[in-house]
């Protein structure tokens, strides 16, 4: 099965002038902590763009300082042309957020959730059941949240995200707990919304949505910047022997017809030779190149995986 | 701030809230304890009973021996003998006796010479129909002693009350269903509307809602709500225990003003538990000292806590919705009863914004 790949230029058919993003030196100090330290990058509008990092790297917090909901401690930036201090509330009519909690009203139904935050935000009442259709819910919505499961949850999460129309969408750990099948519907959304000029800041601990969804990608460590590219750049980027930086050989994971799996570098005229002979034979299955994925990238950047756990998560942190 | 917002918010949350049963249980606990108290006391009757004190020695004994063959079966007097004036005017002061008829030695025969001298009588501020009844009756008491019509000069004195028995006024089933309604704003304020926000806190609804409306208007509908609740939930007592209001904008005010003076810090405890389960727990104990000076308001109790009970929104509230369930003030301090509210309300909300200020939200 092919998986779509984001193109490397976001389209920008559509798109407003002015939208996006725009961070520059941006921080935020709580107490004694740096959550934020100086971080700068521009997301252009209709681009996916992944923020990456532990818990407690800093994502949430620039996040909350992107929507208005914390003020940063030094620096700057923009959303949809918008300073997000000093033009708070016509920044936060341009944007949304779908929140990595399910904070939905349990005890309303899917239609009074959604329409509740339209009349909040000034969306016409045909917009709620638009999106009902949209999203997928718009037979259980008459239905209390109560009674969703986790991936109509999510969905109507979503539904409430997009139900102004916004010109910037931040989605914060979008398909945590959905199962496969939820999770490619909600990625195929975001595309749809990307291709329509919707910008979208992701924060995700999983690579491999953040590698199929995202034009480019920042990774976060400590509350800094320590990489940010386009996911093939920086897979390249580690894959390369000779690339400064580079941190393993070019390789390939070959398996034969007596079910022995082999591993052959591909710069290595010895293991050429080896390749060689077994397709000569015909006893090769499968040929799989090794390189490196997201999280690889990511482990050699930031010195440790991003399942590694913390004592306390941003999130703790910041509330 | 926006009122399209306020009120989007407004209507989710009385629609949402209902449906949680704390909340409900909240409710319907001190309506449900005011339509007791209103069954199990019965409607007060005018008292038929009126208590007498005659002041004086050998006139006043005669005086004191004739009033009851006057009275006849009209009502149960009860005459009591009191040789000290000032004796007698601190018994009707402190709602021992009714009335108190002074009779200075030498009346009878000054009325007998047809000299019409002046008769002292003392009423309380308490005294029932029926004792009212028994000062009318006095001066034809002593002309039937003394065969004058008119015998004596009536001098009726009104004593003030060293403390009023608003009990006695209103009756055990009015002044518990009050102190009922206290109790409903009460639990609203300071269990029921923080329980709401705590539950957006905990859940993080409410960063939804911040991130779609101001702060300053969230709050708003909150403190709405606890006075939306408020009134309905004291309209719905009055209405299930037919309390007569004598004076309903003087009750509406003491209702709204305690609610407000309340509703502050009700969501400052919000954000203090950050729990709605946590709230529902222990915020009865909070409860319980804010609840008490309504239960003492016109009860003797010691001058320092009538001074405190005074101090408090619940006290002062008892008081203002005692006055409006009366044809006449029995309290009266209306002024000081809004100060009161007006403090307690600003120094809540100030509270609930250094609070908010501290937690960056």
């Amino acid at each position: 099965m092919s998986v779509p790949r984001p193109a490397e230029s976001p389209p920008t058919a559509g798109a407003p002038p002015g939208a996006g993003v725009v961070v520059d030196d941006l921080s935020k100090r709580y107490g004694d902590v740096e959550a934020v330290r100086g971080i700068s990058f521009s997301v252009q509008a209709g681009e996916v763009f992944g923020l990456l990092g532990h818990n407690g790297a800093g994502k949430t917090t620039t996040i909350r300082m992107l929507t208005g909901r914390t003020p940063p401690s030094g620096g700057s930036a923009t959303v949809g042309g918008h300073d997000i201090v000093r033009e708070r509330d016509r920044a936060r009519a341009l944007l949304n957020l779908v929140f990595e909690d399910q904070n939905l009203y349990e005890r309303l139904s899917g239609r009074d959730n959604l329409a509740l935050f339209g009349e909040l935000y000034g969306a016409p009442k045909a917009r709620t059941d638009e999106l009902l259709e949209r999203v997928g819910i718009a037979s259980a919505a008459k239905r209390k949240v109560k009674t969703y499961s986790t991936g109509m949850k999510q969905r109507l999460l979503l539904a409430r995200g997009l139900i102004n129309d916004p010109q910037v969408l931040f989605l914060d750990e979008p398909t945590r707990g959905l199962d496969p099948v939820s999770a490619r519907n909600l990625r195929e959304i975001v595309r749809e919304l990307s291709a329509a000029g919707t910008t979208i800041v992701l924060t995700t601990h999983d690579m491999v949505e953040a590698d199929e969804l995202c034009h480019r990608v920042a990774f976060l460590s400590e509350g800094r910047i320590v990489a940010l590219d386009t996911p093939r750049e920086l897979k390249l980027r580690l894959g390369d022997g000779d690339a400064p930086g580079a941190t393993r050989p070019r390789r390939a994971r070959v398996l034969l017809d007596d079910r022995t799996e082999h591993v052959v570098a591909l710069d290595d005229p010895q293991d050429d030779e080896r390749l060689s002979g077994w397709l000569r034979e015909g006893r090769v299955l499968t040929v799989h190149s090794d390189e490196p994925s997201l999280a690889d990238v990511f482990v050699a950047l930031a010195g440790r995986s991003l399942d590694a756990d913390d004592t306390t998560t941003e999130t703790e942190a910041t509330r | 701030m926006s009122l399209a917002r306020i009120w989007a918010i407004l209507r989710k949350d009385l629609v949402d809230a209902i449906r949680d049963g704390r909340v409900l249980a909240i409710i319907i606990v001190p309506i449900a304890l005011g339509v007791l108290y209103s069954v199990i006391y019965p409607d007060e009757e005018p008292r038929p009973t009126a208590t007498v004190v005659v002041v004086g020695s050998a006139d006043a004994g005669r005086v004191a021996q004739q009033l009851p063959r006057d009275v006849r079966q009209a009502l149960d007097l009860t005459v009591k003998r009191q040789a000290d004036e000032r004796q007698a005017r601190k018994q009707v002061e402190d709602d021992d006796a009714d009335v108190a008829v002074v009779i200075p030695d030498g009346l009878l025969g000054e009325a007998r010479a047809g000299r019409a001298p002046p008769l002292r009588i003392l009423v309380g501020p308490q005294a029932s129909p029926a004792a009212r009844a028994v000062v009318e009756l006095v001066p034809g008491t002593i002309g039937r002693l003394t065969d004058r019509a008119p015998a004596v000069t009536a001098d009726v004195q009104a004593v003030q009350a060293t403390s009023p028995s608003v009990i006695d006024e209103l009756g055990l089933r009015r002044y518990f269903v009050l102190a009922a309604i206290v109790m409903v704003i009460g639990f609203i304020a300071l269990l029921a509307t923080p329980i709401v926000l705590a539950e957006e806190i905990e859940k993080r609804t409410i960063e939804a809602l911040l991130l779609a409306a101001r702060g300053s208007e969230v709050l708003t509908a909150k403190a709405l709500v606890g006075v939306v609740y408020s009134a309905v939930a004291t309209a719905i007592t009055l209405a299930l225990t037919r309390v007569p209001i004598e004076r309903p904008g003087l009750f509406v005010l003491g209702v709204l003003g305690t609610i407000v003076s309340l509703v502050g810090f009700g969501l400052v405890l919000a954000y203090l538990f950050r729990s709605a389960d946590k709230l529902n727990t222990w915020g009865w104990v909070l409860l319980m000292p804010i609840l008490v000076p309504a239960f003492i308001v016109g009860v003797p109790v010691p001058d320092w806590l009538d001074v405190v009970a005074q101090a408090t929104p619940t006290g002062q509230g008892m008081r203002t919705m005692v006055d409006g369930s009366l044809p006449a003030d029995v309290f009266g301090g209306l002024g000081v009863a809004l100060a009161v509210f007006a403090v307690w309300g600003v120094v809540g909300f100030l509270v609930l914004s250094r609070v908010l200020q501290r937690r960056g939200s």
